[in-house]
């Protein structure tokens, strides 16, 4: 198949030049062999992976894989959901949500919350884990860190609650006027700011865990960059963390509730986002645990293992650039936009990862209202999807605003797969039945917030996930003062309702008050909801106790315990 | 020989800065800047946050300030590792990239030649055809193709075999690096084998190996003193750049395989939280450091 | 003369391809998705499909009714793509229910599947599964669950095979039957041909490949190209000249590898002022090219400077040999062939950074195809949906062998021409 040329002379492999050149790959392959060894035993005593079982039942510990590497373990300014998990399992505050989402004792032994403040007393028994006590003082050392301008905590609005917070941390009041002090050691007097609903819900979190003064002054610096440059208070703590490649966590043996915690160790042995390698992994019983996509969703089924599934509460949705120089301002536009709109199909038919449920409100379903769920005291208005009258609208559009035809819309996306698919997916809707041209942006993080800020679209793919187990933590997301507001929606009637709900500390008026921006929200076209995210995993049959929750350390392995192999297996 | 080096260190050094000063520039003329997250932050927070990084300072005072704390070896805090100097990211990352980069190159390149001789002398054989094959192959199908189905085929080795011998990922003996070296080396060694092949023909034909065999020297001398000798200098030239090239090529191999290596790390805050910002500049320089080294 | 056919054939599929196979590349066939070569097309028509009132129909009792009766959870209505209708009785002893979905028959003891349903609520007693149903078997199970959400023991399971349907209205809009047919229900239509299957969003395979191959080998050959011959001038400039200038030269191309290559691109894109979602094939162009030309000027100043030192160089210059001469005459086609190689290589390479920069948003808009971001999609189902990744990696495969086989003969060619001069 290679054209012969005039080339005359020409060598026959002669039967030594081979023989030769095999020893050479012989020799070759040895010196790859030895330098393998060299390097090997020049690396050992660097880090080195223990090459645990996913699920050691002598050693009564698990093994795991996290996502990404923590940026630092520091509470007082991490935000970050890995973090967040991390810090669930070595950290504690006053209050914790148990394995029932339930508010539960923690640090706080019993509170008391009134209109117009909180009181916590402390456990007299809750150590460090270096044996001394957990005071009221490493609170409030640790919420005016929080506040302090210099920390520059992205989280100091979960303080805001507290009287004189925001003032603190704009930089022009001092720390002594915070609302919060210590009466004695175990006792710590909250004052609000102004009247709050939720504030034990905020309590649980990060933002709020305690923080030895005397310690972080002797990290200088360096407090949550390393293994040994935190103190923890909670069920475990960290035993070697090499940056990058693993994690490992041992039990505390200071930790009040120690009775209550059953493994002896988690090993987060491996630090990866691909998920085939963590499919890979838990294939070969090196981890307990692995999250799916519905790449690999098949091959657990072909593997026969239990699958389950867990509901992470965002929510996803197009938002609709609402300033004034876009044609996405005009209403028209956007119902036609709305009408279209088939969550179903994109769920089910696109997406195609069991657990998602197609999006019907900016509130997703698992959100409580007074009694029941809040979406059953007040379901969305009905949506259907009616092609003649979306184009009836989409002629009234292009009347009002003027136009011969529609230039086309610009969409900005984010880089990750299922926003890919999405975005083309509606792109291609958009086109069938309405005739609209999208332009699909796509921009890597930072750009696509910088353009988000800057208002430099037409269509954004938005996301939400909660901060905190209220519905206002979706609810005041379009309210015109919102930062999280990309596209600017303006609307006194929605600012109104915001108010009401922020303010006042009735139940029936505050859903109510949630009920009417749901209805906005629909019937005004300001967003298209998508889907409501679900997970699905697979988890080692031996481990029982795993905690999965919207809010907080997700997934929680702390209270976890291993059982023999169960019956009926092989 | 003083005065070589002393002109080499000069010019490293002239280098060092024309790469700094134009990744500062292209830094501040990227959108978005390094603290910008998911869920917007409030002016005052965004404030505190801009004076703690020093971001609020005019430019030309930035500029100073990273140029100063360079030479002071200081390549200031990474914003992906918070409370983690960049230089202990570089000291703790590097060695394991260095480490899977040499025994991937030392791959590459011993089997390269191997398969490149073999081929030039089975020419238009049939285990030239099959070798080419591969060679086309192995660059037509990316590296992270390979990664996959090098841990698949580890994962249904162990099954196979009952317990887990070969480990699936991760960081630790010489196991866990067989399989990175390997892809990672794989395309270069195509490259090289292709490169041996072709260099050996050309040296075929040359008028001292006419010469030589004219001489009546036996075949086994020629080949090896000759043909493979002359065959193995291009190879030599172009193993600066692919070192290069899989040190950064490397980060793929990392993501998939989980290799601690220096090249996950710096490549990792484009893909999520970091516009490129304070790894930019280090990286380049390990890059730069390799090329003048090999040079 | 093979190579000559493989680059004829390459050309053929990019320019005429479109013309013969009139699939438009971005239509996306939502009951076709990732669908391989030669599935059964078949589909039957039905009326239009009402929102369900939560009853069972007749048809599904008298189909299903019978055999199944032992079982509390019963099919509603017929099993088809649209929907699959599902009813269940009480279970003694359960506070809630949960409905799994597998493809084996599930036997006891062995994991049930998907979890599609649970519910504490003892009056929800239907479930309507609409998750990415094709035509095949499917094995529901329904378990009770007790107070701590535990599974009771003995779960039921129905098995149930699915349909391939399309209303009459869907038939009429994807074009497979006219409204002026008086289409019947329950006639059979075929679902339109991929012969080389669909992608994840349905699109036709074949038309994507053809479409894909306009950019892919627009970047995949004057990428190469360009860069190459840049560094060949670069390098032999370098390479003769010598001294200062060479190391002057040569720092300033460490300079350019040492570039981080994102950064750059990203500023090319703003310098060139591509808006969303426009194809900004020339400007990556451009900047592939301004950034990677140094590994082949490299290469070249190697070789250079390695032949300069040749006895027949210095011969020559004694003659009387002007510079440029023994650069065209002698260097470089002595350094011809591991040019070609670098180039032959470079190929994929120029394809593959097309693609990364597309999926990061910097190179051709979706849904633009190309070879490379095809693959990149292809990988993730590399091992349940193979056809995805396998048919722009062959078509890859086959630029790079022909280029390859091409370079072979050119170097052969260059080389019976230099010797018939001597």
């Amino acid at each position: 198949m290679i054209p012969e040329t005039s080339v005359k002379s020409r060598i026959k492999p002669g039967n030594s030049s081979i023989k030769q050149l095999l020893w050479l790959g012989l020799a070759a392959g040895v010196f790859f062999i030895f330098l393998a060894l060299i390097l090997n035993w020049a690396s050992s005593n660097s880090d080195s992976t223990q090459s645990s079982e996913g699920v050691d039942i002598t050693a009564n510990s698990i093994s795991l894989a996290l996502d990404q590497e923590p940026p630092q373990l520091d509470s007082t300014r991490t935000s970050d959901a890995i973090s967040g998990i991390i810090l669930g399992h070595v950290m504690e505050g006053l209050l914790r949500f148990d394995k029932n989402k339930q508010l539960a004792p923690a640090v706080a032994e019993r509170w008391e919350i009134t209109p117009t403040g909180a009181t916590f007393w402390l456990r007299n028994d809750a150590r460090w884990s270096d044996g001394t006590q957990v005071t009221a003082h490493d609170f409030i050392f640790a919420w005016k860190k929080v506040l302090n301008p210099a920390t520059a905590s992205q989280y100091a609005f979960f303080l805001y609650p507290l009287k004189n917070a925001e003032a603190i941390n704009s930089q022009n009041l001092s720390a002594e006027a915070l609302g919060a002090r210590a009466l004695d050691d175990l006792t710590i007097e909250i004052e609000f700011e102004k009247p709050i609903s939720y504030f034990d819900k905020l309590v649980a979190f990060t933002t709020f865990f305690p923080m030895q003064e005397s310690f972080y002054n002797k990290t200088q610096g360096r407090y949550g960059a390393d293994a040994d440059t935190i103190l923890y208070n909670g069920p475990f703590i960290i035993s070697e963390w090499v940056h990058s490649a693993k994690l490992l966590m041992e039990k505390n043996p200071h930790y009040w509730n120690n009775d209550s915690i059953k493994l002896n160790a988690i090993n987060w042995s491996y630090i990866t986002a691909d998920t085939t390698a963590k499919l890979n992994l838990f294939k070969d019983k090196r981890t307990a645990f692995v999250q799916l996509d519905a790449e690999t969703l098949e091959s657990a089924l072909n593997n026969r293992w239990t699958i389950n599934q867990f509901s992470d509460g965002t929510i996803f949705y197009i938002e609709f650039n609402h300033r004034d120089e876009r044609i996405t301002r005009n209403y028209h536009l956007r119902r036609a936009m709305q009408l279209v709109n088939n969550s179903n199909e994109l769920v089910y038919k696109v997406i195609k990862l069991p657990g998602n449920i197609p999006g019907v409100s900016l509130f997703p379903g698992w959100l409580q209202g007074e009694h029941q769920l809040f979406r059953q005291e007040y379901p969305p208005p009905a949506h259907n999807i009616d092609i003649e009258n979306a184009k009836h609208h989409l002629e009234l559009a292009r009347k009002e605003l003027g136009l011969e035809e529609f230039p086309a819309l610009v969409m900005l996306t984010s880089d990750s797969p299922t926003a890919r698919k999405q975005s083309e997916y509606y792109q291609n809707l958009f086109k069938r039945t309405l005739g609209l041209n999208i332009k699909i942006d796509l921009q890597i993080f930072k750009q696509r917030l910088a353009k988000m800020l800057s208002g430099d679209f037409d269509l954004v793919m938005g996301g939400w996930g909660p901060d905190y187990q209220d519905p206002l933590t979706f609810g005041d997301l379009f309210a015109s003062w919102n930062i999280q507001n990309r596209g600017r929606y303006n609307n006194p009637a929605l600012d109104k309702s915001v108010r009401i709900a922020q303010n006042s500390l009735e139940p029936p008026i505050r859903m109510k008050a949630f009920a009417d921006i749901q209805d906005i929200l629909y019937n005004d076209a300001v967003i298209i909801p998508n889907y409501e995210r679900g997970r699905i995993y697979v988890l080692d049959p031996r481990v029982k106790g795993l905690v999965r929750r919207i809010i907080g350390a997700d997934p929680d392995f702390s209270r976890a315990y291993l059982v023999q192999e169960p019956a009926g297996d092989d | 020989m003083r005065a070589y080096i002393i002109k080499r260190l000069i010019q490293g050094l002239v280098t060092v800065w024309f790469i700094a000063t134009a990744t500062f520039v292209a830094m501040h003329n990227v959108p978005g800047d390094p603290l910008m997250d998911e869920k917007a932050t409030t002016e005052e927070i965004r404030a505190n946050l801009m004076q703690k990084y020093g971001l609020d300072k005019p430019l030309h005072k930035q500029y100073v300030i990273y140029l100063g704390n360079m030479l002071k070896g200081d390549f200031g805090i990474s914003f992906t590792q918070q409370n983690r100097q960049v230089n202990d990211i570089i000291r703790e990352h590097f060695p394991v990239s260095a480490a899977l980069g040499i025994l991937a190159i030392t791959f590459a390149a011993l089997g390269g030649i191997t398969w490149g001789a073999l081929t030039a002398l089975y020419r238009n054989k049939l285990p030239d055809i099959i070798i080419m094959f591969l060679v086309i192959l192995g660059v037509s199908v990316p590296s992270f193709v390979f990664a996959a189905l090098g841990q698949l085929c580890i994962v249904s080795f162990n099954q196979l075999v009952g317990f887990s011998m070969i480990p699936v990922a991760g960081w630790g003996s010489v196991l866990h690096m067989l399989i990175p070296s390997l892809v990672l080396g794989m395309g270069t060694m195509a490259y090289l084998t292709r490169l041996t092949r072709s260099s050996m023909l050309e040296v075929v034909n040359t008028d001292y190996i006419r010469t030589a065999k004219s001489k009546g020297l036996p075949s086994s001398r020629i080949f090896l003193q000759h043909q493979l000798r002359n065959a193995v200098l291009p190879v030599i030239t172009v193993l600066g750049p692919a070192i290069a090239a899989i040190t950064t090529g490397g980060f793929v191999v990392e993501m998939v395989l989980l290799f601690p290596g220096w090249d996950g790390i710096s490549l990792k805050p484009c893909n999520n939280s970091t516009t490129p910002s304070s790894w930019a500049l280090p990286y380049s320089m390990v890059l730069f450091w390799y090329l003048w080294l090999s040079s | 003369m093979f190579s000559l056919y493989l680059v004829v054939f390459l050309l053929a599929f990019t320019v005429l391809g479109p013309f013969i196979w009139t699939i438009d590349p971005a239509y996306q066939d939502l009951d076709q998705i990732s669908q391989p070569p030669n599935i059964d097309r078949k589909a039957v028509l039905i009326a239009p499909y009402p929102v369900w009132d939560g009853t069972a129909s007749h048809a599904a009792t008298a189909m299903y009714g019978e055999q199944q009766s032992a079982s509390p959870l019963q099919l509603a209505q017929i099993a088809n793509t649209e929907s699959v209708r599902l009813l269940w009785d009480n279970i003694p002893d359960a506070y809630g229910y949960r409905l799994y979905r597998n493809i084996f028959p599930t036997e006891k003891g062995q994991a049930l599947g998907l979890p599609l349903f649970t519910s504490y609520d003892l009056n929800i007693k239907r479930f309507e599964d609409l998750l990415d149903l094709t035509p095949r078997t499917f094995y529901y199970t329904l378990v009770g669950l007790d107070k701590d959400g535990t599974e009771l023991p003995a779960p039921f399971t129905l098995k149930v095979k699915v349909a391939r349907v399309l209303t009459i209205a869907q038939a009429i809009e994807k074009g497979l039957i006219d409204a002026s047919d008086k289409p019947q229900i329950g006639s059979i239509v075929y679902l339109t041909l991929h012969p080389m299957g669909t992608d994840y969003l349905g699109r036709d395979m074949l038309a994507r490949l053809m479409y894909g191959a306009r950019v892919s080998l627009f970047i995949g050959i004057f990428a190469p190209l360009i860069f190459v011959s840049v560094g060949i001038l670069y390098g032999s400039t370098a390479g003769f000249i010598g001294g200062q200038v060479d190391q002057f030269l040569m720092r300033f191309s460490d300079f350019v590898v040492a570039l981080p290559f994102l950064l750059f691109m990203i500023l090319f894109k703003i310098t060139f002022g591509i808006g969303p979602g426009e194809s900004g094939v020339i400007p990556m162009l451009i900047a592939m090219i301004l950034l990677s030309w140094p590994a082949t000027a490299r290469l070249v100043r190697g070789q250079i400077l390695q032949i300069r030192e040749e006895g027949y160089i210095a011969a020559s210059r004694l003659l009387g040999a002007k510079s440029h001469y023994l650069v065209i005459r002698h260097m470089i086609p002595n350094i011809m062939g591991v040019i070609l190689v670098t180039m032959t290589f470079a190929v994929p390479s120029a394809i593959f950074t097309e693609a990364f920069l597309s999926f990061i948003g910097m190179g051709v808009a979706p849904p633009t195809p190309s070879w490379g971001s095809m693959c990149y999609e292809g990988i993730k189902t590399m091992l349940t949906h193979p056809h995805e990744l396998v048919f722009p990696a062959i078509l890859i495969s086959i630029t790079v062998l022909a280029f390859n086989l091409l370079g072979d003969g050119l170097r052969d060619a260059l080389d019976a021409k230099m010797r018939s001069k001597e």
